[in-house]
């Protein structure tokens, strides 16, 4: 069951127990959506990804791609989702025949998968993401007006030669039919292909936030699961170099980065990082690691739930209640032993569900509940890792027992 | 902590070896707790009584499954009175053999320490919640977990029974075309139910189901349709086997009670798990059993409240499919007592059409990323 402890009954992933598995070799003529260029199939409104027909050739900026949620929330998908009436974030994917050029070795996205699947096809965070025309899209929001569901928009670049300016494009074709102040707008950048004007063009075009998926927690995880260790172009010095560009120019609260739970960090790895974000005036968007269908990681364990759950409240902490991390403290395995506040404190803030709840970029709710809800985005709603919805008293007693927390009777 | 005591056998007994029961089984030697697993047929899964196709969401709760799958499955076609066939993409799943899926929950389950035992028949279950087999033995434990089964002995203790029921018969005959989706029948001749042609690989499931006082027709009906099919040159004449049986399509059954200090939890087709529209039971099975596995475990470590929130998470993962299974079922075989059922009836009664999802507040679908 996804976030058991592991074969070795370790309540973390270990960094010894999570290699990526290497990848197939690509025929050449698979290479570079091969299989899409070279039967130019012209696109007709929406696709549904479908591995078994001939996918259109579809590229940004005419079109771009969402997630299931926010294809049933918009009412291009039919279905109903688990104790989720909507998404509040309309996440927007970039799309090319030739995919994301980046190889990162937990993500349905990756170049590897050329030979296995066309890049509109691809599973990503555990679901599709059928590709939409933007002009349709923007139709339907405006439409929508001040009723839209949807609390912030959100466009993920991906690894692109052409991404940078196609999020201009995106961009510019959004806020001149929707008011930015209506449905805020959050990148989620590429910054291995930007420079620090991309950032400065962005923000001067309407974008609210900026994001940066990080996702490893440390220099050598980085360079195994998304740098040289997996022939993929990026590095965490250039990661850094642009978070901190996004610091200066869209302010304090105004950026932060993904982080992936379980890839092989230690537990006080990943939340130096959530201080040190925070320290910067940002905030950090966690993610439990769930071993996605067909990337270099799914033969992985998921996250055990402890561990998640220690690094959620941890990171809550960090974040929204003045904790340091200094006032916490960590056991041989880098494990949290003790959170830094009283357990009756902690009780209350675990009552509140807030910490458990998906984290990113705030809605209209308040600041601590994230637009980005993603629902089921890290686990099967059997185990929910993060709640798109507020948890009952249910959940927060799976919860507590998940943390080996029992609540204090007074 | 309950369970520890000399006097009891084992610390969680569980009847049925079927995917709920060991996951169940599973969940709780896992965490340390000593498990008795009981099981009347004599191998695991064998004689398979199944359609044997499982949704994608499967493999996200048990991982690899590629050593149990026989064909992938991408789409839906369905027929109404035998005219019209509209295929539905986005139906993903697997044809499995269901023997060998069952053998890889076992052995998970005795992975984690379960003492399963098979060929043993329960022949009562006492007030105190005492486990007497057949061969005269008797056995006890603090919890006990019925995953036996739509015809549940555990959930008949307790009074939790599955009363409406589905009639099933399947053959199994040769494939003679290779196809990607499963098939699926709507017609009058099958009130409460429909017929299935399910590939796996070189050979096909055909089967139909319909409610009990209609089961005379279930073997002129298969028989017409695999004429038909074999006319079609879509499988062969040979019936290569038969099997049967039922399925419960009432909705969920209340999934937990005392018997004396026993503590008893329902799961998969036990507990009413199985859609009542459409008789998947092996996703809510595995499902159910792993959260039954996890509240013994609670229960045993004296967590009081682990009982209600196990009924409370099964209302909630279920509760909304099972309630709108239910009224369509209920709506379509009110229409075909009328004698005046429609193809548009059908549509509202069918997973496949946009009818059946819509005009509802309930909530279902669960991977939404």
């Amino acid at each position: 069951m996804p976030g058991d402890k592991t074969a070795k009954g370790m309540d973390f992933n270990a960094y010894d127990e999570m290699a990526p598995r290497s990848p197939d070799k690509t025929p050449a003529e698979l290479r570079n959506g091969g299989r899409v260029k070279s039967q130019a199939a012209t696109p007709s409104g929406v696709y549904l990804p479908n591995n078994n027909i001939q996918t259109p050739d579809m590229r940004s900026p005419e079109y771009v791609q969402m997630s299931t949620a926010a294809a049933i929330t918009l009412g291009i998908m039919a279905g109903k989702m688990y104790r989720c009436e909507c998404t509040r974030c309309l996440n927007l994917l970039l799309t090319y025949p030739e995919g994301c050029r980046a190889n990162c070795a937990y993500c349905g996205l990756a170049r590897h998968r050329e030979a296995d699947r066309d890049y509109a096809d691809r599973n990503f965070i555990r679901v599709d993401w059928p590709s939409v025309p933007v002009a349709e899209i923007i139709e339907k929001v405006a439409a929508d007006g001040e009723n839209t569901p949807f609390h912030r928009m959100c466009i993920s670049m991906i690894t692109h030669p052409n991404s940078d300016a196609d999020t201009v494009s995106v961009l510019k074709a959004w806020t001149d039919r929707i008011d930015p102040k209506t449905v805020p707008v959050s990148i989620l950048s590429n910054p291995t292909t930007m420079q620090r004007d991309d950032v400065a063009t962005l923000h001067g075009l309407g974008a609210d936030i900026f994001t940066v998926a990080l996702d490893a927690a440390t220099p050598t995880l980085f360079d195994r699961t998304r740098g040289k260790g997996v022939q993929s172009p990026h590095t965490w010095k250039k990661y850094w170099e642009i978070l901190n560009d996004a610091r200066d120019i869209f302010g304090k609260e105004k950026f932060g980065a993904h982080l992936i739970v379980g890839m092989g960090e230690t537990e006080h790895d990943v939340l130096s990082v959530v201080q040190d974000l925070r320290d910067m005036g940002g905030h950090s968007h966690m993610f439990c690691f769930f071993p996605e269908k067909g990337s270099l990681m799914d033969h992985l364990p998921a996250t055990p739930r402890d561990q998640w759950r220690r690094v959620q409240m941890a990171r809550y902490l960090i974040d929204y209640c003045n904790v340091r991390l200094e006032h916490m403290s960590f056991d041989e395995h880098g494990r949290v032993s003790d959170f830094g506040l009283p357990k009756a404190e902690l009780d209350g803030i675990i009552d509140t569900g807030l910490p458990f709840r998906t984290s990113g970029c705030p809605g209209k709710f308040q600041e601590d509940i994230s637009a980005c809800d993603r629902p089921y985005g890290d686990s099967p709603p059997s185990d929910i890792a993060s709640f798109p919805f507020q948890p009952n008293k249910t959940d927060i007693r799976k919860v507590r027992r998940q943390m080996g927390f029992p609540k204090t009777v007074n | 902590m309950r369970g520890v005591s000399e006097n009891f056998d084992a610390d969680v007994i569980v009847a049925g070896l079927g995917p709920a029961g060991a996951r169940a089984a599973a969940a709780a030697a896992k965490e340390g707790k000593r498990v008795i697993a009981l099981e009347r047929k004599r191998r695991a899964g064998m004689p398979v009584q199944c359609a044997e196709f499982i949704p994608t969401m499967v493999s996200q709760e048990l991982g690899e499954l590629d050593a149990v799958t026989r064909q992938r499955i991408n789409a839906m076609e369905t027929f109404i009175e035998g005219e019209t066939c509209e295929r539905t993409e986005n139906f993903p799943g697997r044809m499995i053999s269901r023997e060998a899926f069952d053998r890889r929950l076992v052995e998970d389950a005795i992975h984690a320490g379960s003492d399963c035992r098979f060929g043993v028949k329960i022949a009562a279950i006492a007030e105190d919640g005492a486990v007497h087999l057949s061969d005269g033995q008797t056995l006890k434990a603090p919890v006990l977990i019925g995953g036996d089964g739509p015809r549940s002995c555990v959930g008949a203790a307790i009074g939790a029974v599955n009363t409406d029921m589905v009639e099933t018969r399947q053959l199994t005959v040769p494939l003679l075309r290779a196809h990607d989706a499963t098939d699926i029948f709507l017609s009058e001749q099958l009130p409460g139910g429909y017929a299935w042609l399910f590939p796996r690989g070189d050979v096909a499931n055909l089967g139909a189901g319909v409610i009990p006082c209609a089961r005379t027709v279930l073997k002129d009906y298969l028989n017409e349709l695999h004429e038909d099919l074999v006319a079609q040159g879509r499988v062969g004449a040979e019936v290569l086997s038969y099997t049967g049986g039922a399925i419960p399509v009432g909705g969920r059954l209340f999934s937990y009670a005392m018997l004396g200090d026993t503590a008893v939890l329902l799961c998969g087709d036990a507990c009413g798990l199985a859609n009542p529209v459409t008789g998947g039971g092996i996703a809510s099975a595995v499902i159910s059993g792993g959260l039954a596995g996890e509240a013994a475990v609670g229960w045993l470590d004296g967590d009081e409240d682990s009982l209600d929130d196990f009924e409370s998470e099964l209302a909630a993962i279920f509760d909304p499919a099972l309630n709108r299974a239910v009224r369509r079922r209920c709506e379509l075989l009110g229409a075909l007592g009328s004698g005046e059922a429609t193809a548009a009836d059908f549509r509202r009664g069918w997973i496949a059409y946009e009818e059946y999802w819509n005009d509802e507040t309930t909530l279902v679908r669960g991977n939404a990323a």
